[in-house]
């Protein structure tokens, strides 16, 4: 928007999706939750379904900009436009959520895992994404987002999102992703591989937090060094890391 | 989805919107921000324009209840909507609505200029909660820029105007 | 004691009897606020003539460089009627100008010096499209070196930025220092030979703007056959602007000029000043016949609006073992930016004010003004008292922390006693009187001082305590050639008051103190005394509001105008009413004149107006045989002028001088709490206290020292510019410059004051506006080093710039 009111976009057609009718749906089917492509952020904030199913979701998505940018935001058009210190993309990812793009010759899901490697999305331009599945987390499975913002509705320095899908009290899968740090979603696969197979304590998180820290490869720039946005990062993997396993109930 | 034939492109929209209790209708440029609309073609020009990036708030108006930065919103966008502005909270008898009435006698306001976009966030949220703490506010307000009253006054006004509608009740 | 004392003490008392203030010190609501919470303020923007046209500049951007400019492709666009360059405009304008130095050219002049300068100016049908086809003019730079920093500014290979006024030999300027000056009072060699402790560091403060929310602005709208022009401008400083303008542009005399300001969004000191916006719209304006109106968009201000200058100060400080401070030596290196707008004021009067609450009888102050290719700084709240004052407190506690004393009482050792006063400071300051002990102590029980500086850590995180003081000018006479205001107060023959007055508003509330004291004087209930302000013509002459001079001087001025109105009603209801009453026995109050020992015998104030407009010698008798005051007309007109007495201009040599009216003491404490893992600085607790003399509105002065210590926070804690080396801003917007936000700071209830009322001023008033600025960096860096053992002697404190020395220092935690 901030281009159209300068009138510097290059395009000449604008196309409003706002009418598509029955397009802000949020509901669970087969274990996922569907989101559509006019389910504003903040109906994502304030579903019961998305609490229920998937609660990092909802709670990284209330700390999206402010309650205004939240009203009109889409969490399909973000995932979209994946600009570099977003959250949806991060989530997409580390949920490796089911990105259904759409366009006249039909449906192309997209793995949200590989969605955003290579600096841009794999979406058309003929494309729409019409919606966003993410699963809906069950037994031993734990998630969370954390995040750090210079100020307040700034765009964030780091963020990290941890997903922990445990057996007994013991991790089986880890998946650990930065964004904002490198100006798109980043997985982090060696620290996540320190907590893999591994009883989730202290220690063990600390060590995964540190490693994440260390293999971050972030930018500086006038929000900070990138000394600060490593030590920054190794705590909010730790946070995330600790509340994910909470939440998996080890 | 059901497939029609697409529609026309064209540089000009029909616009139909309930604006402050009144229905217009009128033809505005496809890409027209709202806040355009408002200030240029309506004249009114309390919803105001601070930053160019979306971000401090000061063109917050209500549309379909909801508090939207206007500058990020297309005119085109409200067709069919209802929208407020900070105009259209004053009564017809030229009564304050109870949140700008808190606003003024709270001080929560100095130079004014980002105050509509305030006051107009309040009301929602006491539209959607007639009690909230002030960390609740502070949620609420936290896309509303202010640089002269440090915020205090805002909270406080805000606080006071929950309590008047409360008690008037 | 001495006869100055004698006589203040005596004003003093008259003062106690006559201020029993029934609407001066009361909590009024702002006199504009109805209008404005209902959305219909008319600010720059809003203003709507018919047939305006829209300008808009093409801006450098880059930060250094020669350019040639092709404007043919932008001309030709349809709906555009002018693009002007340099040349087109040359006879037209007498420059270089500037508000201190002749430095500034409108259009860029085959060079620019710093991203965002003018160099051409479109005129068109809309902004938009005046927009597009400043954005198709053709510059083609020859990019020369970018000087961001004073220290690269100083070398002696890098290209200097304004060669004309080097090789000036009238001209301060010297390379890239625009000027110098210094103030030496004492023996400050000697003091540090016998000194048995001094403490010394380098400090750097950051460069931040304050964002007033609205944007500079003007509509400029020229009447050919009148030859006169009208400028709408969001600015401060009507009268000044006025002439400032008629400076520069040549076919225009101050007399074919009208200032009148809209309501102003903000302004915090950046609109204090001609801004070439306003000399093009007014160019344009007669060249096309046409209003002209140039609303200028924020990233416009990010880039080229003003700022507050960065600087280097190194300090430092002499005491005795037992913690007197007996000398202070400063070298301020002041990034000034490409032009030197206020900087040379802020230059010499934060070195003659550097020394604070603290009669420091030898200090040595070297300052300069370094011209970079930055946006250059100005008037900002504070004016240069923020950054010294971040030195000085730093400074105080560091030594606090070698001589083993409190902090506290070290300070309260070297402020002056209320019975100290009044006295001149050692660099000539007049202080007439203030209870600094009361503040330092009331601030420091406000916020449980003690608790705070023996916690370690609280909850994890950890903890500290900090100060910071006030001894903040009102007024400056060396700015402004003088310190005076002119008022006027009017009654209609209904009785109906307005007040006039050259005091603008820009948020801050001083209309409202002066309908006040008005409404207090004459007896009219406020809410229906009306404040007129900002109109060159209409008001009468002023300085504009800058400095906390605004109630000072225009309110005094608003009350003896207010006083004289009075008398003439006291006169009239004493001849009119039963009895032969006095004069000196008429009470007007709430709308009414009555006898004071007998209140059943009064009347309105409505039909004594009209009594008097009519003059009818059937009511009043015959003009020969009446008193005095009521012969050849009875006048409603009120008038008054208030100069300051007290005011100097400082000595050239020695830079001595009472640069102010009047000073205000006071002080201010925050507590915080460091993050270990993050290293963020949050505000726990904050309290300020400040001898305000008379506090006109209690409500609208919390208001102002809420905002004031929030701009503090903000700048100390979020913000910052972030030049690149080209000097091309990095945090050009809103979003990447960090303003506070709801989020980001405390709620702040712990404003006390004191009142010391000053003897000089209508009610005993001192300034207050720009005061709670001051030392809140200050008082937070003192914090955090309380907090952590670690001193930070550069701004900002963001995480980002405390989280690493955490990590080096071993404190950090995971």
């Amino acid at each position: 928007m901030p281009k159209v009111r300068r009138q510097e976009t290059s395009e000449d057609v604008l196309v409003d999706i706002n009418n598509i009718q029955d397009a802000d749906y949020i509901e669970t089917e087969s274990g996922q939750v569907r989101i559509g492509c006019l389910a504003r952020h903040a109906d994502v904030v304030e579903s019961e379904t998305v609490r229920e199913a998937n609660p990092t979701l909802g709670e990284a998505v209330a700390t999206i900009g402010d309650v205004q940018v939240r009203n009109r935001g889409t969490l399909c058009g973000a995932v979209a436009t994946a600009a570099p210190a977003g959250d949806p993309p991060v989530l997409a990812a580390l949920f490796d959520a089911d990105i259904v793009a759409t366009s006249t010759d039909g449906d192309t899901v997209y793995d949200g895992r590989s969605f955003y490697e290579g600096g841009s999305t794999e979406l058309e331009e003929t494309e729409l994404i019409r919606e966003v599945r993410f699963p809906a987390l069950g037994p031993g499975e734990g998630a969370a987002y954390e995040k750090w913002k210079p100020a307040g509705c700034a765009w964030p320095v780091a963020t990290v999102g941890a997903y922990l899908s445990t057996s007994g009290g013991t991790v089986e899968e880890a998946r650990l992703y930065t964004g904002a740090l490198e100006g798109e979603p980043s997985e982090m696969a060696d620290a996540a591989g320190v907590i893999e197979g591994n009883i989730p304590d202290e220690e063990t998180v600390l060590d995964a937090a540190t490693r994440l820290g260390e293999n971050a490869e972030p930018m500086a720039d006038a929000d900070g060094s990138v000394e600060f946005k490593r030590e920054l990062s190794k705590k909010l993997a730790k946070d995330a890391l600790e509340a994910a396993a909470s939440r998996a109930g080890v | 989805m059901a497939t029609t034939d697409p529609p026309e492109p064209s540089t000009h929209v029909d616009v139909q919107v309930e604006l402050n209790g009144e229905s217009l209708t009128r033809s505005v440029t496809a890409d027209m921000p709202l806040s355009q609309f408002l200030r240029r073609e309506e004249f009114l020009t309390g919803t105001h324009r601070g930053c160019e990036s979306g971000k401090c708030g000061a063109c917050t108006v209500l549309v379909d209840g909801e508090p939207v930065k206007s500058c990020n919103v297309l005119a085109a966008q409200a067709n069919g909507s209802t929208v407020r502005t900070v105009e259209g909270l004053v009564g017809d008898d030229g009564e304050l609505h109870p949140v700008q009435e808190a606003f003024w006698d709270t001080h929560g306001m100095q130079c004014g200029f980002c105050t509509p976009g305030m006051v107009v966030n309040s009301v929602a949220l006491l539209e959607e909660n007639e009690d909230p703490s002030v960390g609740e506010i502070r949620e609420q307000l936290s896309g509303n820029i202010c640089r002269c009253t440090g915020y205090t006054k805002i909270i406080e006004s805000v606080k006071n105007a929950a309590a008047e509608t409360e008690g008037g009740e | 004691m001495s006869e100055i004392e004698h006589q203040h003490e005596q004003e003093t008392e008259e003062l106690d009897e006559t201020t029993d203030s029934e609407v001066v010190g009361e909590s009024v609501n702002s006199k504009y606020g109805r209008r404005l919470v209902a959305g219909n303020g008319e600010y720059l923007d809003d203003i709507r003539l018919p047939g305006t046209r829209h300008a808009y500049f093409c801006r450098s951007e880059v930060a250094h460089a020669e350019i040639e400019v092709e404007t043919s492709e932008a001309e030709a666009m349809s709906g555009v009627s002018r693009v002007w360059t340099h040349d087109d405009i040359a006879d037209l304008v007498d420059e270089p100008y500037g508000y201190m130095f002749d430095d500034e050219v409108v259009l860029a002049d085959g060079r620019v010096v710093f991203q965002g300068q003018p160099v051409a100016v479109v005129l068109a049908e809309s902004r938009q499209r005046a927009m597009e086809a400043a954005g198709r003019v053709e510059v083609e730079y020859d990019e020369l070196p970018a000087l961001t920093e004073t220290t690269a500014a100083l070398d002696a290979d890098t290209p200097v930025i304004h060669p004309e006024l080097d090789s000036d030999p009238d001209s301060p300027v010297d390379g890239n220092v625009a000027d110098t000056g210094t103030v030496d009072v004492g023996n400050v060699d000697r003091a540090f030979e016998d000194a048995d402790l001094i403490v010394e560091d380098t400090f750097q403060t950051n460069k931040t703007t304050p964002a007033p929310l609205e944007p500079h602005g003007c509509v400029a709208d020229y009447n050919v056959g009148d030859r006169d022009l009208t400028l709408y401008s969001s600015s401060q400083f009507p009268h000044r602007l006025k002439q400032e303008l008629a400076d520069v542009v040549e076919p225009l005399d101050s007399e074919d000029i009208t200032v009148k300001l809209p309501d102003v969004g903000g302004g915090f000191g950046i609109k204090l000043e001609l801004f070439p916006f306003e000399v093009c719209a007014t160019l344009l304006a007669m060249d096309t016949r046409r209003p002209v109106k140039y609303a200028v968009d924020r990233l416009e201000e990010m880039k080229a609006g003003r700022g507050r200058h960065n600087e280097t100060l190194h300090g430092r400080m002499a005491f005795t073992e037992d913690g007197d401070i007996v000398g202070f030596e400063v070298d301020n290196e002041q990034n000034t930016g490409a032009f030197a707008s206020h900087g040379p004021a802020v230059g010499y009067s934060s070195a003659v004010c550097g020394h604070g609450p603290y009669p420091i009888p030898n200090q040595r102050w070297n300052y300069r003004m370094v011209y970079t290719n930055i946006m250059p700084g100005s008037a900002v709240r504070g004016f240069g008292d923020v950054q010294v004052t971040f030195m000085r407190e730093q400074l105080v506690e560091m030594a606090a922390e070698e001589l083993g004393m409190d902090a506290i009482e070290l300070r309260l050792r070297n402020v002056p006693d209320p019975d100290d006063l009044p006295m001149r400071s050692p660099t000539g300051l007049k202080w007439r009187n203030a209870d600094m002990p009361v503040c330092i102590e009331k601030v420091t029980d406000a916020i449980n001082w003690d608790t705070h500086r023996d916690a370690d850590m609280v909850d994890g995180k950890y903890r500290g305590v900090g100060m910071g003081t006030i001894m903040k000018r009102g007024g400056n006479k060396s700015a402004a050639g003088g310190d005076y205001d002119e008022a006027i107060v009017k009654m209609s023959r209904r009785g109906e008051l307005k007040v006039f007055s050259a005091i603008s508003s820009i948020g801050q509330g001083t209309e409202t103190a002066l309908a006040q004291i008005a409404a207090e004087e004459v007896g009219v209930p406020v809410e229906r005394v009306e404040p007129v302000v900002g109109d060159s013509d209409v008001t009468p002459e002023g300085l504009g509001v800058w400095a906390d001079r605004g109630t000072i001087i225009g309110g005094s001025a608003v009350a003896r105008a207010a006083e004289d109105l009075r008398e003439t009603l006291e006169e009239l209801a004493a001849h009119v009413l039963d009895g032969g009453v006095d004069s000196e026995d008429i009470v007007l109050k709430d709308d009414r004149a009555y006898e004071a020992a007998n209140p059943e015998n009064g009347m309105a104030l409505t039909d004594l107006a009209d009594m008097a407009m009519r003059g009818d010698p059937e009511e009043l008798g015959p003009d020969e045989e009446r008193p005095p005051a009521l012969r050849d007309g009875i006048s409603l007109v009120g008038r008054g002028k208030y100069e300051s007495q007290e005011a100097e201009f400082l000595d050239e040599e020695t830079g001595y001088g009472n640069v102010s009216h009047s000073y205000t003491f006071g002080a201010l404490a925050i507590a915080v709490d460091v993050d270990p893992a993050t290293g963020e600085v949050e505000v726990v607790d904050v309290a300020i206290c400040e001898d305000l003399g008379k506090v006109m509105n209690p409500k609208l002065v919390e208001g102002q020292a809420q905002g004031g210590i929030v701009q503090g926070l903000g700048e100390v804690l979020l913000e910052d510019y972030a030049y690149d080396d080209d000097g091309i801003l990095d945090n050009d917007t809103l979003i990447d410059y960090h303003p506070p936000t709801t989020e980001d700071v405390p709620l702040i209830t712990k404003v006390e004051h004191v009142e010391n009322p000053d003897p000089t001023t209508s009610h005993g008033q001192k300034g207050a506006g720009e005061c709670p600025t001051v030392p809140t960096p200050a008082a937070v860096a003192n914090a955090v080093a309380d907090a952590t053992g670690i001193r930070f002697t550069e701004e900002p404190l963001s995480a980002a710039n405390v989280l690493p020395e955490l990590v080096e220092e071993g404190l950090r935690e995971l």
